[in-house]
């Protein structure tokens, strides 16, 4: 590879369709610098494949960008011996005057609280607007997993927005999570 | 699901998403980093031995830098070089194995009005409000953490004890927590919440304090973390219970820490508007402090659901 032509390409490239690639990244972990952070780890991997990739890099990085995080990328984050400690509530504690708009920002908040693979199908869905066998054959998986995990996500969300709603309905506080092993 | 639901999920997503651009030279920073990692793994593969001498002589060299500008006029030069000096001194701190052996003792005091409550197996709720009349209020509180157990008393202003909660898990089986609750004399065992297979994204940089397993607790880890995403900086020296500790804030966070310099593992923490301050000590894992971890249930308590 001749690493300064291959990354001036894929400059332009960002350029031009890093924004979409970047805000399903973002989806996929909740936060824009964790979303920065796959997205660069995507590009890493497409740098390592970049002889044999023909045409634009889209495709196989938005296809990566599902992989890393379905497949537990940074998987020492998983939450055994985590503790949070005193970790402020930073969702919609305080109403701006219109429930619909509350009722987004939550949902776009607690999607970070599914499991990777109903998040990524969420994501898949209802962000990129793909069909169920668009969305199994970006996910690597059968269409029936995409439906049921698409219905799971939904439920599994509706559930939350609704005991959210109820926490949240006092007024600002911080809450302690505490999580062990 | 309703639609409308779909609907309002993919209107959020739009919203939470909008301002989002590709930061500049993303690709340069992945083949960068994609080059390092390679580095780090030939390296690691040709001398496993050597890794911790490296560490110990980078330390050495941290010193040396930090030293050099700190009396100097160049601002920006000074926190570099600061920071890659307390960089250095984790990547030291991280050598030690005995560094996690320690029982993490830390104790904190609350804002007057805080109230504490359990609202799961594994989740506080920190309140300013209902306040002092509330059951759960609490004045400070004590943990004990050790190989990723916890205990923690909670007491009130008064030091009357409020709750007692212990979580522990044994190797892979799944962990529980245990609560004894003394305003109604009840308690109740719960385990803890299915791993939901851990979300990706970093440690480091999110609101509040997240700690993996490893050395310390993870608090050098997560010191290290934050330090290089810029989510904590240093900003100078204090002395803190006789300790010369190296002070960092965080701008975003709120977090002001004091750690030591020779262990980097943290003896002072304030965080929050609820929290007024939190000391910890590190203390050797003998019979009698561990026995400091286990919780026991009073006579005469009853045994209630735990909270979901």
């Amino acid at each position: 590879m001749e690493p300064d032509r291959a990354i001036g390409d894929l400059e332009l490239f960002l350029a031009e369709r890093g924004k979409p690639l970047l805000r399903t990244a973002v989806l996929l972990t909740g936060s824009k610098e964790a979303g920065e952070d796959l997205l660069q780890a995507a590009l890493e991997r497409l740098l390592r494949h970049w002889r044999t990739i023909e045409g634009s890099p889209e495709g196989y990085l938005r296809l990566t960008l599902y992989h890393l995080a379905t497949d537990g990328w940074r998987r020492q984050r998983a939450w055994r011996g985590r503790l949070r400690l005193l970790q402020p509530v930073t969702g919609p504690a305080v109403a701006d005057g219109t429930g619909q708009v509350d009722l987004r920002d939550t949902l776009v908040r607690l999607l970070v609280q599914l499991p990777p693979r109903q998040r990524a199908v969420i994501v898949a869905r209802y962000w990129e607007q793909l069909t169920e066998a668009e969305a199994a054959e970006v996910l690597g998986c059968s269409v029936g997993t995409v439906k049921s995990a698409a219905s799971r996500g939904l439920r599994r969300l509706r559930e939350l927005s609704e005991s959210n709603h109820v926490a949240d309905s006092g007024t600002q506080h911080e809450r302690a999570e505490e999580r062990t092993p | 699901m309703s639609t409308d639901l779909e609907q309002s999920l993919r209107s959020g997503m739009e919203r939470f998403t909008e301002d989002i651009g590709t930061p500049h030279g993303l690709a340069r920073k992945a083949y960068r980093h994609r080059q390092k990692r390679r580095m780090t793994a030939r390296a690691a593969t040709a001398a496993t031995a050597a890794t911790a001498l490296t560490a110990g002589a980078l330390a050495v060299a941290g010193v040396t830098r930090a030293a050099g500008p700190a009396g100097g006029h160049h601002g920006q030069a000074t926190q570099t070089a600061a920071d890659a000096y307390v960089v250095t001194r984790v990547e030291h701190a991280l050598a030690q194995p005995a560094l996690g052996n320690d029982l993490e003792y830390a104790r904190t005091v609350f804002q007057p009005g805080t109230t504490l409550q359990a609202v799961g197996p594994a989740v506080l709720q920190i309140s300013h409000r209902p306040g002092p009349g509330s059951p759960w209020a609490v004045g400070y509180a004590v943990h004990w953490m050790y190989h990723g157990a916890m205990r923690m008393s909670a007491l009130a202003p008064g030091g009357q004890p409020v709750f007692d909660l212990s979580i522990a898990a044994t190797g892979t089986a799944p962990g529980r927590s245990i609560m004894v609750i003394y305003h109604n004399k009840s308690w109740w065992q719960a385990p803890l919440p299915r791993d939901p297979g851990g979300g990706p994204g970093p440690v480091a940089c999110r609101p509040g304090i997240e700690l993996g397993p490893g050395p310390g607790n993870g608090w050098p880890a997560f010191i290290r973390g934050e330090l290089k995403c810029g989510g904590l900086a240093v900003t100078g020296r204090q002395v803190v219970d006789g300790i010369d500790a190296i002070k960092i804030t965080g701008a975003r966070s709120g977090i002001t820490l004091w750690v030591s310099p020779s262990t980097y593992l943290p003896v002072r923490l304030i965080l929050g508007r609820a929290v007024r301050q939190t000391d910890f000590q590190w203390l050797a894992p003998t019979p009698a402090n561990l026995a400091h971890m286990k919780v026991q249930v009073p006579a005469g308590f009853r045994q209630v659901p735990a909270p979901k």
